[in-house]
């Protein structure tokens, strides 16, 4: 058992990690806010999509909110209709399934099933009288200050849209890092499981000696 | 084949548990102390098994290695998987910690039925050799398809959509897991005669002498 075992153990940790690009499969679900929708992506844990998938969401009691299809890029698109917690659910039928909630903090204040992603320039051309500003335009350093004038609800979905379109990728980069499976993880459970083989021969061989 | 918690229901988990608990323990009866290499040995074959995937349809499948360790550990299978299987779900997340007993008997009760049926063929030699592995391998994992098929239908889908998805994507894997339980089995008789042996699946080489 030495020098097969031997080469048996080495050959393990090297597939383990040689293997590392074709890694085995847990479903993931990402999802963020983008306007009035939910949009998001479902894939494998190698950053595999997976097409074609029904993903529904749900409120916490299980009613559902709605669903939709993921498409060629494992991408889905769901748009909001209430302002509630959303539990969104992909579901393989062998046993893979996975989840995601979009809290609704997340959401936008008022939403309606017609309402869109608008630029915020619709939103300076909606008040084009109060623009006109008789007094000289001040400048701080250099800049010229221009006022606009824009609802404090409007601002607050400007500003809502513009991190959650410069959050997302880091959102999205992040749920991935969380899942890569690292060999230093491989190792860890090798090394469990050598251990208690150690402890369990010792264990058997001071029964049988005893 | 990971399958997750919140999927089951509980008297399945709990009849699995209690079968995968009478299997661990006659296991370890009948465990001494020289395999004990052996069997860690496969358990962390399994465990990075099923870190390689062949890519198929919606989701991917990896070899299994079951039939493997049926024909070499008899039923240490039980607890050489329930290790790997509790290890998997605590470092990659593979599958949830209340299936565990579940898990483990839809894999090792195949493994230790196709390795009892397969042994003589194993022991007999020469092309049954392979072929003996060959069916180990194949079959057990046709029903531990077949047995994780079961336990989702009686928990939620229905049998034919469990059956079909489970089944069907594993047709590969038992085609490929045949002819590697089947190559190793020839090989392990060819480079290292004394594993087979001392699980008792070849006879030790005496020195005869042959007539003239």
């Amino acid at each position: 058992m030495n020098r097969l075992g031997i080469s048996g153990i080495g050959l393990i940790i090297l597939l383990a990690v040689g293997m590392q690009s074709a890694l085995a499969h847990k479903i993931r679900l990402f999802a963020s806010v983008e306007g009035a929708f939910i949009t998001g992506m479902v894939y494998l844990s190698d950053s595999k999509r997976v097409k074609h998938q029904r993903v529904v969401a749900r409120t916490a009691e299980g009613r559902v909110l709605g669903e939709t299809t993921t498409d060629e890029q494992g991408e889905f698109r769901l748009p909001v209709t209430t302002v509630v917690d959303h539990y969104l659910s992909v579901d393989l039928g062998d046993g893979h399934r996975a989840e995601f909630v979009i809290r609704a903090t997340e959401l936008p204040p008022q939403t309606t099933p017609s309402r869109e992603l608008v630029p915020s320039s619709d939103t300076a051309a909606a008040t084009p009288a109060a623009q006109t500003n008789p007094e000289p335009i001040p400048s701080i350093n250099g800049h010229e200050v221009v006022s606009v004038n824009v609802s404090p609800q409007e601002l607050s979905r400007i500003i809502n849209d513009a991190l959650s379109t410069q959050l997302r990728p880091l959102r999205q980069q992040l749920d991935q890092y969380e899942d890569k499976i690292r060999w230093h993880d491989v190792l860890g459970g090798l090394g469990y499981i050598f251990g208690l083989a150690g402890v369990a021969y010792y264990l058997v061989s001071r029964r049988s000696s005893s | 084949m990971h399958i997750v918690d919140g999927v089951l229901t509980a008297p399945v988990l709990i009849t699995g548990a209690v079968l995968a608990a009478g299997g661990v323990a006659l296991g370890l009866r009948q465990l001494d102390a020289e395999r004990i290499p052996q069997v860690a040995l496969l358990s962390a074959a399994f465990f990075v098994a099923s870190l390689i995937h062949l890519p198929l349809g919606p989701s991917s499948v990896h070899l299994i290695l079951n039939g493997l360790m049926g024909i070499l550990l008899g039923w240490a299978t039980f607890p050489a998987i329930l290790i790997a299987l509790l290890l998997q779900a605590v470092f990659f997340g593979f599958g949830g910690l209340l299936v565990l007993g579940v898990s483990t008997c839809c894999m090792a009760a195949p493994a230790v039925l196709c390795g009892y049926l397969c042994r003589p063929y194993i022991r007999w030699g020469g092309t049954h050799r392979f072929m003996g592995g060959f069916i180990a391998g194949s079959l057990s994992v046709a029903l531990t398809a077949l047995l994780v098929s079961t336990v989702l239908s009686i928990s939620s889908q229905t049998f034919e959509l469990a059956a079909k998805l489970v089944i069907i994507s594993h047709l590969p894997v038992m085609l490929i897991e045949g002819f590697v339980t089947g190559a190793a089995v020839t090989l392990m008789q060819q480079v290292k005669p004394t594993l087979l042996q001392s699980a008792h699946l070849a006879e030790p080489k005496s020195v005869s002498v042959s007539p003239p």
